[in-house]
């Protein structure tokens, strides 16, 4: 009886050290970091407000990717970043977690917290500095008229047919909620599709829904008015990205109308343009053009209306090391009629890494 | 503005230091580059189909079918692109040098869009992984395919 116990202790223990060793051999952890400075010349109302050279750190990104069985497999990705709140300067926040079982073919049913798929630059780029084509994300992202993160469940497929259909489904807590709990009874709903007909080339539109409690600021942000009226939000976007033969070119636009029984409803354009191309493989110059324009009235967004242009030249070292130059011109002008007018030139340098 | 000679200079500084690394990598690179290397596909014997059309193994390879039709996951076994052999599959079947067929994977990887591939330096335990895992397909060197039929490509055993 001694000697059947001693064997089947030994067998578990063999059986455990295997399949964590299985396990082991599918899950792996990569990060993203970045580095950069920036030269800042703003004025506002013809006032000098800011002549200054910054050194900064980017955000540390770690992510974990993990088949833990045939069928299910595991992201998650948490990112280390500057924050003036907390009493070290820095926070960690979970970006994404997602559990994923791919049930058949291409298709498969996620849960957790993902980053929405309504445009490429958010599907595609994440928190990975070294995958951007630009230092920064376009304003579209900046002025939180895109909801960043979902927490929920969905359907998802990729490559389907001869066009590479995709898809993405999903139902999350709306916005305001946390990664625990929903703040009303209300979901968002998002249904994106994109398809890529030609090598290189991807087009997509995309929808979300969401009725937003009146105690909440906009998508992640803190600012805009508490307009204690339940508003409803519909936000549409279309993207084109066609990448290859040297060439680089990403559209993408959203337009959010945001309604309720105090302001009605209002309309907000939001959009941005990017050209780059590609010397000798590793050197690519680049231009953005970034336009935002707030129908007046819309409370919900307190967002600037904003005109950017920014021209680049990225230097792409290795696959994981990525060095970016750029010069960017920004105009904000705020909503009120009597609001400031803000001119901002940047230089900013990144070294964007991959380890 | 007295500023932006001061950033210019750091920036130069940094491209300086930066470049001078590059160089070292980008000669190491060179140096493993070859032409006219024979490939030839190799796979377990569950889940891969005997005969492939090259667009069809393409897309595989890209990491866009994630189940073969009897519903066995696609395990995709490259050599590393720092080989001759992985640097050629990169070129010739992919279109895509080496470091961007590095970072289309890791970026295909962070989107959570495919498993990472399985990256071998040698073609010994490349075999190996693929003779030990169902849905495993890889490729080699047209005259070291360690015993395994090689899957048929638009009607040819090597290419």
């Amino acid at each position: 009886m001694f000697m059947d116990k001693k064997i089947l202790v030994l067998f578990i223990g063999f059986t455990f050290t295997q399949v964590i060793a299985q396990i082991k051999d599918k899950t792996q952890i990569r990060g993203f970091m970045d580095i950069g400075g920036k030269y800042e010349f703003q004025k506002k109302d013809n006032k000098i407000v800011n002549d200054k050279l910054s050194f900064l750190l980017g955000e540390q990104d770690l992510f974990i990717t993990s088949d833990i069985s045939e069928r299910i497999s595991f992201l998650g990705e948490s990112v280390l970043k500057y924050d003036a709140s907390s009493g070290t300067k820095f926070s960690i926040s979970l970006e994404r977690a997602i559990f994923k079982f791919n049930y058949y073919g291409n298709h498969s049913v996620f849960a957790g917290k993902v980053h929405t798929a309504l445009n490429y630059w958010n599907d595609s780029y994440h928190h990975g500095r070294l995958f951007f084509p630009t230092i920064g994300r376009p304003e579209l992202f900046n002025q939180t008229i895109i909801p960043l993160h979902t927490t929920g469940i969905g359907l998802t497929g990729e490559n389907l047919t001869d066009l590479k259909i995709g898809y993405t489904f999903m139902a999350g807590n709306g916005l305001g909620s946390t990664d625990i709990l929903d703040n009303n009874v209300f979901k968002s709903y998002v249904a994106a599709v994109h398809f890529k007909p030609i090598a290189g080339l991807r087009i997509g539109g995309s929808a979300y829904f969401d009725n937003i409690d009146g105690t909440v600021h906009a998508h992640g942000g803190t600012g805009g008015i508490l307009v204690n009226k339940i508003t409803k939000q519909k936000l549409f976007s279309g993207s084109i990205a066609y990448f290859k033969n040297k060439f680089e070119f990403l559209a993408e636009g959203s337009t959010c109308e945001n309604s309720n029984d105090s302001i009605g409803s209002k309309i907000t354009n939001a959009g941005y343009v990017y050209f780059g191309y590609r010397i000798k493989d590793i050197i690519s110059p680049y231009v953005r053009f970034d336009k935002i324009n707030y129908q007046n009235g819309e409370m919900f967004f307190t967002g600037a209306n904003i005109e950017a242009f920014a021209g680049g030249i990225r230097y792409e070292m290795s696959y994981l090391t990525v060095f970016k130059l750029e010069y960017q011109y920004k105009r904000s002008l705020t909503k009120a009629a009597s609001g400031p007018t803000i001119y901002t030139n940047n230089i900013s340098f990144q070294i964007a890494l991959g380890f | 503005m007295r500023n932006i000679p001061r950033l210019l200079l750091i920036i130069v500084c940094l491209w300086l230091s930066l470049t001078s690394f590059t160089s070292e990598e980008s000669g190491f690179n060179v140096a493993f580059s070859q032409g006219d290397i024979g490939l030839a596909i190799i796979a377990n014997s569950k889940g891969a189909p005997t005969e492939i059309s090259l667009s069809k193994l393409k897309s595989v390879l890209k990491g866009e079918q994630q189940r073969w039709k009897d519903g066995t996951k696609v395990t995709l076994a490259l050599m590393k692109t720092t080989t001759p052999i992985g640097d050629e599959i990169a070129k010739r079947l992919l279109g895509m040098t080496s470091k961007e067929l590095n970072k289309y994977f890791l970026a295909q990887v962070f989107q959570g869009k495919m498993s990472s591939p399985q990256f071998f330096d040698s073609e010994e335990d490349l075999i190996k992984f693929i003779k030990n895992n169902e849905g495993a397909i890889g490729i080699v060197g047209s005259k070291s395919t360690g015993g395994l039929n090689p899957i048929l490509v638009d009607g040819k055993k090597t290419f």
